[in-house]
């Protein structure tokens, strides 16, 4: 059974829609800066991708007349799932059986911080509690857009995403739903900017992916959803399809809780899971969107896993370089971008890389290759936890 | 595809091999085991409270079916790793962001539990973690049940609901105003609040009937946020319809009711107009109100179809020919789930 994406939506540091996304990425502009949004004592240390709004001026944008309070992770998934739906001329009341399935890591913990600090003084606060949880912005967005045959939240860290959109294809094809909006939303919070500095997996630079003196990633934030479709449902619609979902692949790497093994094997497996699940041989796959943290071990392990399957001459590169490692959404604002090289006939560059990793020596594409053709895109995330997970698209 | 319970193991409030017990104070701790029977000294150093209750029910659980290996994890949690995100915050206020230690930044992720277990017993397989308040555990069976329909050969796939209730939530829901001033039971509240609880439960659900086969999950189905009483029944009447089966087949009903008078109201409209005459356990009286509280559910209603409940100071109905539990639970008005188990 096909599974047929009709509408993308995506905000992030390079952009607060799929046209700017698309146009940063054409012209190697990156969205990591220094930071001026996230409220935390290391501004001057570090570089992030920030959608350079504040939440005031995101709520004014996205117009909510609502009174129920909105925190910035659901703020940007609003905007991106909105620019998603009106591509695929969703309506809550056109009769199709509609999900959404949703990731996120940080849900509402950026807001219970503004007022931990008092409420552990015993001083009077707003009521975070009801929205600190990651189950908050899913249910605003379902309630915002009348969504409500299967509503859910998956977290698997830095796979969230990518995982949920492999759930979303099986959850059409068994026909329970038959439209689904799905992907991630992360807002940046102190949180999980200590964290990840306390694991010293910051760079204070630009991050260089799959280089050989990458020293660490920039973390990113924002929001990317998909409108899916299953034939019922295009039927109804009567839907341009933009392109296909494939195939996907859902494994764990039970090596170590923070660290992937020597040679890769869950990712490996989980894109060897989805080209068996697409039907395609891996000399197929055009190009291959990496996880590409620019981490020490996820970029010498995941190198490895892409070399074993697809050789040493695959066209692949991380967009991690252009947007910051948005977490949960990151596999929504990769499989965005796998679409739009798709959409596009491009391939986008890995920026700032100068020399391969001496141990597998993988060169990712370095500069926008216009022209080409690209029939099949792999996107790959994998996560803390041992969460590995691959997506393929295809042009329909 | 049917599908089998083939075991459950849990760390909750209750012990099911004895008699079950009323709360002491205005929250309900899980009664925890001694960890070094699945867990070494050493690792259990590594894991948090929430971690070991997790690794050590699955582990159980993977044992009582006689299994080495499994086709897939697939685990919710509405609250996650809150306590360790707490802490993580605490100290990050404390050392002006400097100078932190990751370990319980690591623990606080959702996904330590469903990783873990992975890294227990070397499961390279499917894992998913699910973190959508009532539909938490709810959306972790309905996605195993998918798994087992989408391959022809016999799986096995554990499935878990976990949720830990710190110090530290329960006085954010008391200042919220959320628990009970004093104790009353779920079915007659008068205050607008919960007792709040906590447990982890997990069931190894498979295609294959086997020796060790507990009960058989024949339905579920999931409602958001319904405007009205009568949208839930249409979904119970559905459901059961589908089953061949009506109201006065179900010989015992499970039901979630919180004991906030305003969250439960569409709950007791449907208990008196659908299931009157029905034998019914309030199973929230045993566990406190959490966001995966409907595992602890299952293991109500396999252990009255197998006819293992323990004894109680709650009147429970007792059949020996019992064919039929229905679990309905809902979760602060929102998220209402409906679970159809008859005897394997």
């Amino acid at each position: 059974m096909n599974i047929y994406v009709t509408g993308i939506g995506m905000m992030s540091a390079i952009g607060n829609n799929v046209s700017e996304t698309l146009d940063s990425l054409v012209n190697s502009r990156s969205g990591i800066a220094p930071i001026t949004i996230l409220n935390t004592r290391h501004q001057a240390d570090f570089v992030l991708g920030e959608v350079k709004m504040a939440n005031q001026t995101l709520r004014e944008k996205v117009q909510i007349s609502s009174e129920r309070h909105t925190t910035r992770t659901t703020l940007l998934g609003l905007f991106a799932a909105q620019e998603a739906l009106s591509q695929a001329n969703y309506s809550s009341n056109d009769g199709i059986r509609t999900g959404l399935i949703s990731a996120t890591t940080v849900g509402g913990a950026g807001t219970t911080e503004l007022y931990f600090e008092d409420f552990l003084a015993g001083k009077k606060t707003a009521n975070f509690i009801d929205t600190e949880d990651d189950g908050d912005s899913t249910e605003y967005l379902a309630d915002h857009f009348g969504i409500k045959h299967y509503v859910t939240t998956l977290n698997t860290a830095c796979a969230s995403s990518t995982q949920a959109i492999a759930l979303a294809a099986r959850m059409l094809k068994s026909g329970f739903i038959d439209r689904v909006l799905v992907g991630g939303t992360d807002a940046h919070c102190k949180l999980t900017f200590n964290g990840f500095n306390s694991l010293q997996l910051l760079s204070s630079e630009l991050c260089r992916p799959f280089d050989k003196n990458r020293n660490g990633l920039n973390l990113g934030e924002g929001a990317a959803y998909l409108v899916l479709e299953n034939e019922k449902s295009l039927q109804k619609t009567n839907n341009k399809v933009l392109v296909k979902l494939s195939g996907y692949g859902v494994t764990n790497d039970a090596y170590h809780q923070t660290s992937s093994s020597p040679d890769g094997a869950g990712l490996y497996a989980a894109m060897q899971n989805a080209l068996s699940v697409a039907n395609l041989k891996a000399q197929e796959i055009d190009y291959v969107n990496a996880h590409g943290t620019a981490t020490g071990n996820n970029d010498l392990t995941e190198g490895w896993a892409i070399r074993n399957l697809f050789g040493s001459d695959v066209s692949f590169s991380s967009t991690k370089g252009f947007t910051g490692h948005a977490l949960a959404a990151a596999g929504a604002i990769e499989a965005v971008i796998s679409i739009l090289c798709l959409q596009n006939q491009i391939k986008v560059p890995n920026l700032n890389f100068k020399q391969s990793i001496e141990e597998h020596q993988m060169k990712p594409i370095t500069s926008l290759e216009r022209n080409v053709s690209v029939r099949h895109v792999l996107s790959n995330s994998a996560g803390m936890g041992g969460a590995c997970a691959s997506v393929i698209f295809s042009l329909n | 595809m049917a599908t089998y319970i083939n075991s459950i193991a849990s760390i909750v409030p209750q012990d099911f091999t004895q008699k079950f017990c009323l709360p002491q104070t205005d929250s309900f701790k899980a009664i925890e085991p001694d960890y070094r029977a699945f867990i070494s000294p050493g690792d259990q150093r590594r894991m948090s409270r929430l971690v070991k209750m997790g690794v050590f029910s699955a582990l159980n659980c993977i044992k009582n079916a006689d299994l080495q290996q499994l086709d897939g994890i697939a685990v919710g949690t509405g609250w996650g790793g809150f306590d360790s995100s707490t802490k993580f915050e605490t100290a990050l206020i404390e050392k002006e962001e400097k100078m932190l230690s990751p370990t319980t930044f690591i623990q606080a992720l959702h996904n330590t539990v469903a990783g873990q277990i992975a890294l227990s017993i070397k499961c390279y397989q499917y894992n998913i973690t699910y973190a959508h308040r009532g539909f938490s555990f709810e959306s972790a069976l309905m996605d195993a049940i998918m798994l087992l329909g989408e391959k022809t050969e016999t799986q096995n796939i554990l499935v878990g609901g976990i949720d830990e209730l710190p110090e530290l939530r329960t006085e954010m829901y008391r200042r919220a105003g959320y628990v009970k001033s004093c104790y009353e039971q779920v079915e007659n509240p008068k205050q607008e609040a919960i007792i709040p609880g906590e447990g982890s439960t997990f069931t190894i659900v498979s295609s294959e009937k086997n020796n060790k086969t507990l009960a058989q999950i024949l339905s579920m189905s999931l409602l958001y946020n319904p405007s009205s009483q009568e949208e839930v029944n249409q979904e119970i009447i559905s459901l059961l319809k589908k089953n061949g089966l009506t109201t006065n087949q179900i010989d015992l009903v499970i039901l979630g009711n919180s004991g906030n008078t305003l969250w439960d109201s569409k709950i007791r409209s449907t208990k008196k107009s659908l299931f009157e005459e029905n034998d019914s356990i309030y199973f929230k009286n045993l566990c406190g109100e959490y966001p995966t509280s409907t595992a602890f559910a299952l293991e109500v209603a396999t252990n009255y179809l197998t006819q293992t409940l323990p004894i109680s100071m709650f009147d429970f109905p007792k059949k020996h020919d019992a064919k039929y539990a229905l679990i309905i639970n809902q979760f602060r008005d929102t998220n209402y789930s409906f679970i159809l188990i008859t005897k394997s």
